[in-house]
């Protein structure tokens, strides 16, 4: 599939071109990585200030757009902390990328290793090889990685 | 014949702003591209053709002024997974501060690209006629339908 976004993502994460990563869809408004973690491509998963409709916020969840909202976002379904990125079979795993203690990305491990991300609100989904890709100015760093049995 | 290349930007409603008469004859290569802003067309043309220049309007100082800040927000949240941050952006706020005057500009753009002006549009018009529970999609279309019938 041709990456027909008119930027270019080397530049904005130059890891994911050492590591290696694929385009998987066109750019879309329609998500965010909070969502595509959960393997929703429907709805934008984003708490908002104010009330604008058109945004999902899981009911019970802090309003906000701290570490612990978005951790509690992945419990209520189903995933737990836990201390490695390794590929473990039947396990579904998420990784939190933080930047100044603020969460900024999530990405999804795939069944065979790879991980998968939507980029921001209005981009793309890529696969990347590696967590580290996507680290960097944007995103900062890995901090938080989460299991669940994979379904 | 030499080739030459012939790059522009669409117009807002998604058309080519040039017309191109081939007189029958195809094209070698024809491209559009997207961008969170624009749409550009290449075209590589090794043939006689001829090409009419659309007449334009010069844009109005408030185009130009939501133009340049829209596309400064869209550049530098791009990668951003919060709506809450995105539509905090300076340049955003800006366009927000441009009061009644933004609304067909944001509405003109929303059309095209389906972004995330639903936040400006609530923030200036103190409306929202999307349903409750709505996806962004339906809360899109239903901002649309508003701006047919204001």
């Amino acid at each position: 599939m041709p990456h027909l976004t008119d930027y270019n993502l080397e530049e904005d994460f130059p890891e994911l071109a050492l590591s290696g990563w694929r385009p998987k869809s066109n750019p879309s408004p329609d998500y965010n990585c909070i969502a595509f973690a959960l393997h929703d491509t429907k709805q934008i998963w984003s708490y908002g200030a104010i009330r604008v409709r058109g945004y999902y916020w899981p009911p019970g969840v802090k309003e906000d757009d701290s570490l612990k909202s978005w951790m509690q976002v992945y419990e209520i379904h189903g995933f737990r902390q836990c201390d490695n990125a390794n590929l473990e079979e039947g396990i579904e795993k998420v990784a939190i990328y933080v930047k100044d203690g603020e969460p900024q990305h999530v990405a999804r491990q795939l069944a065979g290793g790879t991980w998968t991300s939507k980029l921001g609100l209005e981009e793309e989904d890529i696969e990347h090889n590696t967590l580290e890709g996507l680290e960097g100015d944007k995103y900062g760093k890995v901090e938080i990685i989460m299991r669940r049995v994979r379904r | 014949m030499d080739m030459l290349t012939i790059t522009g930007h669409f117009s807002g409603n998604g058309e080519l702003p040039v017309t191109i008469d081939t007189r029958g004859t195809p094209l070698t290569s024809v491209s559009r591209g997207t961008s969170g802003t624009d749409s550009t067309f290449t075209f590589t043309v090794n043939q006689e053709v001829k090409i009419t220049l659309p007449h334009r309007e010069e844009p109005s100082a408030s185009e130009k002024k939501f133009r340049t800040l829209a596309d400064s927000w869209r550049k530098e949240t791009r990668y951003l997974s919060s709506i809450n941050k995105k539509a905090m952006h300076p340049a955003y706020q800006q366009i927000i501060g441009m009061g009644q005057e933004a609304i067909p500009l944001i509405l003109q753009d929303l059309k095209r690209t389906r972004g995330h002006w639903l936040w400006a549009l609530f923030a200036i018009t103190g409306e929202d006629p999307a349903s409750e529970g709505s996806t962004f999609t339906e809360a899109v279309d239903a901002w649309l339908n508003w701006g047919i019938s204001h």
